[in-house]
């Protein structure tokens, strides 16, 4: 059909083409008949013209040359030749053969005012040459008709294109003609006329030619006679009529040309306004039907394809109701189409469980005529609910107005079902990871984000109790692990039973709880919580017919009490509950500005401290220990000491806390030790043996495999070196690694003592297994010996153990004569204390040791050793 | 006897006429055509007279001897002034002898050469035709004769100059071929004449400035030599060429005033004297200019010109004869009686434009009638014109009797010309030398300064 549209356009166009050419042809025909008189007349004009202008250029050629030589005529020796100021013609001749301006000069002549030669210079010899009569004749005109103007003379040259001319300047001094120049040239008149071969050919004629032109049919009669200018000269130009044909053919040429470009515009609208008016519509129904057809194809494939698709394809007029629907709804639906036919769809997929605000929003839009994109829950005709992702287009028509719906409903149940499962396992994952998974309480994160969404600038009404369980390692010890989390499980039980609503109970370590009170509780509220949780957490708990007393210490702080941060609020709890535990365990301690205070010097002190470890300030006090029989130097107990720059030296007592919470005691053990090592060296080869030294050391640091290598890297001659352990790992330490660690340190010739002997759970089964070289009585025992029977005895109790077990017992604390001569005649091994030598650095231990003579009798030598110090 | 009849009735009807008009009218009628009828008779009478008169003249010229044709051969188109002046002066002395010599009337004939040595040597050939022709007087211009003063001698044509001054043209030939004389200023005289003025004028530094032609250098040699003799050497010697404007007129002052002199001798012609004053006057007014009188010339009247006179100080060589007008010579004033007889508006010398030429000419037409009544008495006068030439020439040589003019009384005027005797034709020397000035366009005679050596 576009090829006929086509076609049609080519065939109007060539038809308005034909019409122009011939519209041309026909007014260049037309003007060609008028124009014959007229077209002869032009040709006269170009040929007149042309002659003209031939005769222009010879007249500006001549006078060029006579304005060129014009200047000699005024020169004074020329002058003065020719007036006869002087026969001599040296100067002018010289001023004549200066003369260069003019090309093609023959030959010059001076004459005076008679008419006579003066003077001549003959430049070149030359055919048809004027003679002297000539230039003399002319030189008699122009002095007698005493005139300014110059005249000429023409000759034919040699050949056709050379011309011989005698130009003729008056000599005028004062406006009197004294004389002529007579100048002979010889020019080519090839370069003079502008074109001789267009029109015609142009020559210049002498008098006697011209008056022959006839006789000798010059031109055949053909020819036109100009003047050129005032000189005198006749000039003829012969013309070629076939080259004058030209200008008519140019002038045909031209006029078909303006005629064709006038046309072109009338010839140009018509061709617009026809395509316009006829082809235009033509073209554009023919479009339309192919429009219309591909429509009707691509609608035809729609509907296949609609037929073929899973998802269900309905369309319903404005109000709703079916008008037809894919197949797909009777399969995925049940109902046959002439059932549901003129029906809404939504009275028979809808059902009880479908959302009334997603049937609400459906509902609208279709009021307003709008497409909506929906999740809904429809049923089939046997009542089977499933999920559609349902999308509903209003269509329009032509003038955009719409004049029905088309819905498209694709079965979504399975990716719903898919998205419940994920959820559920998305939510289960997130409680997990919130939660302790024993207890069920939040955790630690949870707990995090809790503060965290509840932080503020201000800080807000927020209490904190940090709950840690006392003795719980007992129950796992003696119960086992599932006593344990039966406790754990049922102090969270407790916990929640106990908080109020807002409250939140959080298990946060091993045996350690939080309770964030709810917002709008205070500092009171904590504290009859936390009395009232630690009353219930006393209880006796049965577990397996066997029943387990716990203890719990309780830290309360308070955002009131300047703790703004979130850190600084468990910190602060921190504290407290350490301060309950450090104060005897099953208290509730509020976190208050003494708290506050020691918190903050304890954070001082720890930044000091590491500040301090780092510069090498910790070093070893050696107290030494005595023989109790003989008062023989024994050894040394290396402790250690502080030396702070600005508080001076410091005990173990005001920095050790802070170090436990730092885990930095071993590095302080390390480092004293080997200052330990190097100055007991240092005392050995200063002649001053040290039999033994000792160091505390944490059970942490025995077990550590390198602890050997690295002392007995720095290990003094001769001297044993022994390890003090707290009492406590008699009882916390009882693994078979630990134990492994200690023979091994014993194997290796290290000594292994337990310090501070019956300060704490003085297990005796402990003592067995670890098999210390000595055990030393912790000083509270010793102290109160002169005065209490009851430490008296028990003093000698252990010392009778020590003597069972074979151990060596060494008093400490010996602070008077009396303590050292008690404990000399109960048979204690070792004397160490204040009678004998406070701790003291090495070189003062130098001094003492120099000085101390043992003594039989320990008296004696305590004695000595006061002289010693004096 | 009809044409009678035909009056009558005419008079009669005139008569008719007549009484028909009141009578004061007949009267004053009456008085008319008495008036009238006495200027025919008037007129009549004249007419008859002058016919008579003219009848006797004619009859009297067949009969009386050809007149002596005297050819005043000068540049009457560009320079009249000198010309005219020349003329003047010989029409005065012709007109106090009656204009006749030796009994024949003298005539004088202008013949223009327009400053053209070639028209004055055309006008040399027109006085060989003319069997009348007796003496060619000259015009202000040397050169025609330095360039035809052979073809002069040689064809023995007497010429007499009042105002050449070039001084070979009167010593191109010795003895009789010498046939040129002269009354007026010779450059041999006026360059010398024209330094020692100089000095007198108590002048150090003396700048020459002359003009490009052959006249100008001729000046250049005498006045140089002049000065060298006189033991000063000239600050600076420039050459003014032809047709000089005021751009090259005043570059040639800016020259000269270089050589910061305190005089100038000039020897400047007329066509270029214009620009080079006026630069003067607007570069070094106050030099003292010594000229000689080539400058002088018809444009010395104009306005422009006047002004710029005025404002130099500028002394121009003369003859002497201002000084002898101021002395009160009768001769002066009986000249210029005469001259005002002829028309001339010359109440005193200085009225006369060119005023030197009027005075020699004068002087040179009172020995010319001394001369012609002398060579009219020897039979070569009649021997044809060539003779009558010859043997005016040899008078001119040897005047009997001297001759009153109004610069001097001649005694004789001229002799022969020979290696000794070069300046025989010269009929004036040093001591007729004066310098005039300017007074308002006019020239007065100016003190003259005692001149110095010889």
């Amino acid at each position: 059909m576009l090829g006929r549209t086509g076609s049609i356009g080519r065939r109007f166009l060539l038809l308005t083409v034909a019409g122009y050419v011939v519209a041309v042809l026909a007014s260049v025909l037309a003007l060609r008949i008028a124009s014959e008189g007229t077209l002869q007349s032009m040709q006269d004009a170009a040929i007149r013209d042309h002659a003209a202008a031939n005769a222009q250029s010879v007249q500006n050629a001549l006078e060029d040359t006579a304005l060129q030589l014009g200047y000699i005529t005024r020169d004074a020796d020329i002058v003065n030749l020719a007036i006869g100021d002087t026969t001599d013609d040296a100067a002018a001749r010289d001023a004549l053969a200066a003369l260069d301006v003019a090309q093609g000069v023959v030959s010059l002549a001076l004459f005076d005012f008679l008419g006579d030669v003066v003077l001549e210079d003959l430049r070149e010899e030359g055919a048809n040459s004027f003679d002297a009569a000539e230039k003399a004749a002319l030189a008699q005109g122009l002095v007698s008709a005493d005139g300014a103007s110059p005249r000429y003379r023409f000759r034919p040259g040699h050949t056709r294109s050379m011309g011989r001319f005698l130009v003729g300047l008056p000599l005028v001094r004062n406006g009197i003609v004294d004389g002529a120049l007579i100048v002979e040239m010889a020019i080519d008149l090839s370069l003079v006329f502008p074109d001789r071969t267009s029109i015609g050919a142009a020559q210049l004629m002498t008098p006697f030619q011209m008056s022959m032109a006839d006789a000798w049919g010059l031109g055949d009669g053909d020819f036109i006679t100009v003047p050129v200018g005032e000189t005198g000269i006749d000039m003829i130009l012969i013309p070629d009529r076939a080259s004058v044909a030209l200008i008519g053919r140019e002038l045909v040429a031209r006029v078909t040309l303006a005629v064709g470009l006038v046309l072109l515009l009338p010839f140009g609208l018509m061709c617009a306004a026809g395509y316009r008016a006829i082809i235009g519509p033509h073209e554009a129904l023919a479009v339309s039907r192919e429009a219309l057809r591909q429509r009707s194809r691509q609608l035809r494939e729609l509907a296949d394809i609609s037929e073929r698709l899973n998802d269900v394809i309905v369309a319903t007029d404005l109000d709703g109701r079916l008008t037809w629907a894919n197949h797909a709804l009777t399969e995925k639906t049940g109902y046959r189409l002439d059932e549901v036919m003129g029906r809404s769809p939504g009275s028979f997929l809808q059902g009880p469980d479908t959302d009334p605000e997603v049937r609400a929003e459906i509902g609208r839009a279709l009021a307003m005529r709008q497409p909506i994109r929906r999740e809904v829950l429809n049923y089939t005709k046997s009542g089977t609910p499933y999920w559609n992702l349902l999308s509903i287009s209003p269509q329009v028509d032509g003038r955009g107005r719409p004049y029905r719906f088309v819905a498209i409903a694709t079965d979504i149940t399975l990716a719903k079902r898919a998205q419940e499962e994920i959820l559920r396992a998305k939510s289960e994952i997130e409680h997990q990871a919130m939660h302790d998974p024993l207890t069920g309480l939040p955790n630690r994160r949870a707990l995090d984000d809790a503060l965290a969404s509840i932080a503020s600038p201000s800080g807000g009404d927020r209490v904190l109790i940090r709950i840690d369980l006392d003795h719980f390692k007992n129950v796992n010890d003696t119960l086992g692990h599932a006593a344990g989390d039966f406790v754990l499980d049922e102090v969270a039980r407790i916990l929640l039973h106990a908080i109020g609503e807002g409250d939140m109970a959080a298990r946060v370590g091993g045996d350690e709880f939080v309770i964030l009170l709810a917002e709008g509780r205070t500092r009171a509220d904590g504290e009859e919580l936390s009395k009232r949780l630690l009353s219930e957490i006393q209880k006796d708990m049965e577990f397996e017919d066997r029943y387990c007393r716990i203890g719990a210490s309780f830290g309360i702080a308070a955002a009131a009490d300047g703790l703004v941060g979130n850190e600084d609020l468990l910190s602060g709890a921190d504290a407290a509950l350490y301060t309950a535990k450090t104060q005897g365990r099953n208290a509730v301690i509020t976190y208050s500005d003494a708290l506050h205070d020691g918190v903050v010097e304890a954070r001082v002190l720890a930044s000091e401290l590491q500040r301090g470890l780092l510069r090498g300030e910790f070093e070893p006090f050696f107290q030494p220990q005595f023989d109790a029989a003989t008062g023989a130097f024994t050894g040394l107990e290396a402790l250690v000491r502080w030396r702070h720059p600005t508080r001076g030296v410091l005990t173990p007592d005001v920095f050790l806390t802070v170090a436990e919470q730092l885990s930095v005691v071993e590095d302080i053990d390390e480092q004293v030790s080997r200052l330990g090592l190097a100055a007991v060296s240092r005392l050995n080869a200063s002649g001053m043996f040290v039999p033994k030294v000792s160091f505390n050391v944490v059970a942490r640091r025995l077990q550590d495999p390198d602890l050997p290598q690295r002392i007995c890297a720095d290990r003094p001659e001769g001297t044993r070196i022994s390890f003090e352990v707290l009492e406590s790992v008699l009882v916390e330490e009882q693994s078979t690694e630990f134990q492994f660690q200690i023979d091994r340190l014993k194997d290796l010739g290290f000594g292994v003592e337990v310090d501070d002997f019956g300060s704490g759970h003085a297990s005796i089964i402990g003592l067995m297994q670890l098999g210390p070289d000595a055990m030393k009585i912790d000083h509270r025992l010793i102290v109160p010996l002169t005065t209490s029977d009851v430490a008296m005895r028990m003093v000698q109790a252990i010392l009778e153990i020590g003597k069972a077990l074979g151990i060596r017992v060494t008093a400490e604390g010996v602070e008077t004569a009396e303590h050292a001569r008690i404990l000399a005649d109960m048979g204690c091994d070792t004397l160490q204390g204040f009678y004998f030598a406070r701790p003291m650095p090495c070189d003062e231990l130098g001094a003492f040791l120099r000085r101390y003579r043992p003594a039989p009798r320990v008296l004696t030598a305590a004695e000595q050793g006061r002289t010693a110090r004096q | 006897m009809m044409a009678r009849t035909g009056v009558a009735a005419g008079m009669r009807g005139l008569w008719r006429c007549v009484e028909r008009l009141p009578a004061r009218a007949r009267v004053a009628m009456c008085r008319d055509l008495a008036f009238c009828a006495a200027r025919c008779v008037f007129w009549c009478v004249a007419g008859f007279a002058a016919v008579s008169l003219m009848a006797t003249q004619g009859a009297r010229a067949s009969d009386a001897p050809p007149p002596l044709r005297i050819y005043v051969d000068a540049d009457f188109t560009l320079t009249p002034a000198p010309a005219d002046a020349i003329t003047l002066g010989l029409r005065v002395a012709f007109a106090k002898s009656g204009n006749m010599a030796a009994g024949q009337v003298l005539e004088v004939v202008e013949a223009d050469h327009r400053g053209s040595p070639k028209r004055s040597h055309r006008s040399m050939q027109s006085v060989l035709r003319d069997p009348n022709a007796l003496v060619v007087i000259g015009g202000m211009h040397s050169p025609p004769y330095l360039t035809y003063g052979d073809f002069i001698n040689a064809q023995g044509i007497p010429l007499v100059l009042p105002w050449s001054a070039a001084g070979p043209i009167t010593r191109l030939a010795d003895g009789p071929q010498n046939h040129i004389f002269r009354l007026s200023v010779d450059d041999t005289k006026a360059g010398p004449f024209l330094v020692r003025s100089a000095l007198g004028g108590e002048c150090r530094r003396i700048a020459v400035l002359l003009a490009d032609t052959g006249w100008g250098r001729a000046n250049r040699a005498t006045i140089v030599s002049a000065m060298v003799q006189a033991g000063v050497e000239p600050s600076s010697v420039l050459v003014v060429p032809n047709g000089v404007g005021e751009a090259t007129g005043r570059q040639l002052v800016r020259q000269l005033n270089a050589s910061r002199p305190d005089c100038l001798l000039a020897a400047l012609t007329s066509p270029t004297h214009g620009p080079v004053l006026k630069a003067l006057v607007d570069i070094a007014p106050d030099i003292m200019v010594f000229s000689h009188w080539g400058i002088m010339g018809q444009r010395l009247r104009e306005p422009a010109m006047q002004d710029i006179l005025a404002r130099l100080d500028i002394r121009v060589l003369q003859t002497c004869e201002l000084q002898m007008e101021a002395q009160g010579k009768p001769r002066i004033s009986a000249a210029l009686s005469e001259a005002r007889d002829l028309g001339a508006d010359a109440s005193s010398l200085s009225d006369i434009p060119a005023v030197a030429g009027f005075v020699h000419a004068y002087d040179i037409g009172r020995i010319l009638i001394a001369a012609v009544e002398q060579a009219a008495a020897t039979p070569a006068w009649q021997d044809g014109s060539a003779a009558r030439r010859t043997a005016l020439r040899d008078a001119l040589e040897n005047l009997g009797a001297p001759v009153e003019g109004m610069l001097a009384t001649y005694a004789p005027p001229f002799s022969p010309v020979g290696p000794e005797t070069p300046d025989g034709h010269e009929a004036l020397g040093l001591e007729q030398l004066c310098l005039a000035r300017f007074d308002e366009g006019r020239l007065v005679a100016a003190p003259q300064a005692p001149l110095q050596g010889g």
